[in-house]
């Protein structure tokens, strides 16, 4: 706060006009060199901006539990920008998906255009046990899937090496194997993969063609796809 | 979608300069933008915290804490987003940043260690005496009283117009007008007095 008390109103909107970026860029271009030349100004506009900043700031703190009590009805939204390069990239590859679809089973079919691989973890836990863990996530994400599951293998088993080795094995395509581990990680009540792991089964079952069986797993999974999915397969 | 428009047109609009960075960045000065970021980035903050030894309750409490502090960056003109997928980047960092913070605390020194790798320290922090004068000012706003907290909120952070504020109290936009700034002076002659107070 500047050791002079008050600043009057009109000189207040100005600045206020100013840090809200609604001057015109005539008045902006005046604002600037008085505020150059100006030290007491300078310091008002200062002042200014840190007690809005404070204002919007308790605003915002006192909104936030709101915000957060809509996330569970939020919509789903696409995440990632495309840009018009990878529309191109996408155009070809969905040639060469139709091209590969009309001459598979319709299991297949589905799985094709339903199955991506789990993305992965960002990131590991530390400890040496992890170290190995984060080693080989980075083979994973690299689609070694064969060299991840040599590692994972020798790692003490949790949910989360159950549903990534059930993920690597999906991305084998060998799907009885995947199936085994997907089981264990929906069988952990506490497990955070359940959801995913549920859609993942599913496509496990998908693949064998055992359509019927996959139902109730893409029922219980929260995929943003699942409702797609699951029209399909009821037809 | 509507985040990405918003992103856009300020990274089209970003042309003219402003030495410094005084000015509030123009795509986030939108309540609408604000909330759709907090929501649509919670979920995975919540999985990276859970993964690593924390509560839903925390996970909660350390998202807030982040959130607020890339609000003020992104406020204070000190990081500027160029697309969705930089912002999620640079808040899921701060989170990552404010965990691996609270681990090291002495109620967790023995039992988790977590990789170095993930913290990173390009993310510029606010000065101690910024710190203090921001939350000096949050303290004193709340003692504002409710009619001068209502007006002040709805115009610098719902950027309701004069207008809109007048018809919700009944006044003029002219009363209106008035009443805004006797509320940020009677709030900055609270703040000079603590001053003052610290000072004797």
């Amino acid at each position: 706060m500047t050791a002079n008390n008050q600043i009057p109103q009109e000189r207040f909107e100005e600045i206020e006009r100013f840090l809200q970026g609604r001057m015109s860029p005539e008045e902006e271009s005046g604002f600037r060199q008085r505020l150059s030349a100006d030290g007491d100004l300078s310091k008002e506009v200062e002042d200014v901006r840190i007690l809005l900043v404070g204002i919007e700031e308790s605003a915002l703190e006192e909104r936030l539990d709101a915000y957060h009590g809509q996330i569970s009805v939020a919509p789903a939204t696409p995440f990632y920008r495309r840009a018009w390069l990878a529309a191109a990239v996408i155009g070809f590859l969905i040639i060469g998906a139709w091209w590969l679809l009309q001459s598979a089973p319709v299991n297949k079919q589905l799985f094709t255009e339903y199955f991506h691989p789990d993305p992965g973890l960002a990131t590991s836990m530390g400890s040496a046990e992890n170290y190995a863990f984060e080693r080989a996530m980075v083979d994973y994400k690299t689609g070694k899937y064969n060299e991840a599951l040599k590692a994972w293998k020798q790692l003490q088993a949790s949910d989360t090496l159950d549903y990534f080795i059930g993920s690597a094995y999906l991305g084998l395509k060998k799907s009885d194997s995947a199936a085994v581990y997907f089981r264990k990680v929906i069988a952990d009540d506490q497990s955070l993969f359940r959801e995913d792991a549920n859609w993942y089964l599913g496509l496990s079952l998908l693949l064998e063609n055992r359509m019927t069986e996959a139902i109730p797993y893409i029922e219980q999974s929260s995929h943003n796809e699942k409702e797609s999915l699951l029209s399909k397969l009821k037809q | 979608m509507y985040l990405f428009a918003m992103i856009d047109k300020k990274v089209s609009e970003s042309s003219p300069a402003d030495p410094g960075g005084l000015i509030m960045p123009s795509w986030f000065n939108n309540e609408t933008t604000i909330k759709e970021i907090y929501m649509k980035n919670y979920p995975a903050a919540k999985k990276y915290i859970l993964l690593n030894k924390g509560t839903d309750e925390q996970a909660k409490d350390i998202y807030q804490e982040a959130f607020i502090a890339m609000w003020r960056n992104i406020r204070l003109n000190r990081f500027e987003s160029r697309n969705e997928h930089s912002l999620k980047s640079y808040l899921l960092q701060i989170v990552k940043n404010k965990w691996i913070d609270h681990l090291r605390s002495a109620q967790y020194r023995n039992t988790v260690l977590l990789n170095d790798s993930d913290v990173e320290n390009n993310i510029e922090e606010p000065s101690p005496e910024e710190q203090e004068r921001i939350s000096l000012i949050k303290r004193h706003f709340k003692d504002l009283g409710d009619t001068c907290k209502e007006v002040l909120q709805r115009f610098y952070y719902n950027k309701e117009s004069l207008r809109a504020i007048a018809g919700i109290f009944n006044w003029t936009e002219a009363t209106a007008r008035n009443n805004k700034y006797r509320c940020i002076e009677r709030l900055r002659k609270s703040l000079q007095q603590n001053q003052y107070l610290d000072s004797k």
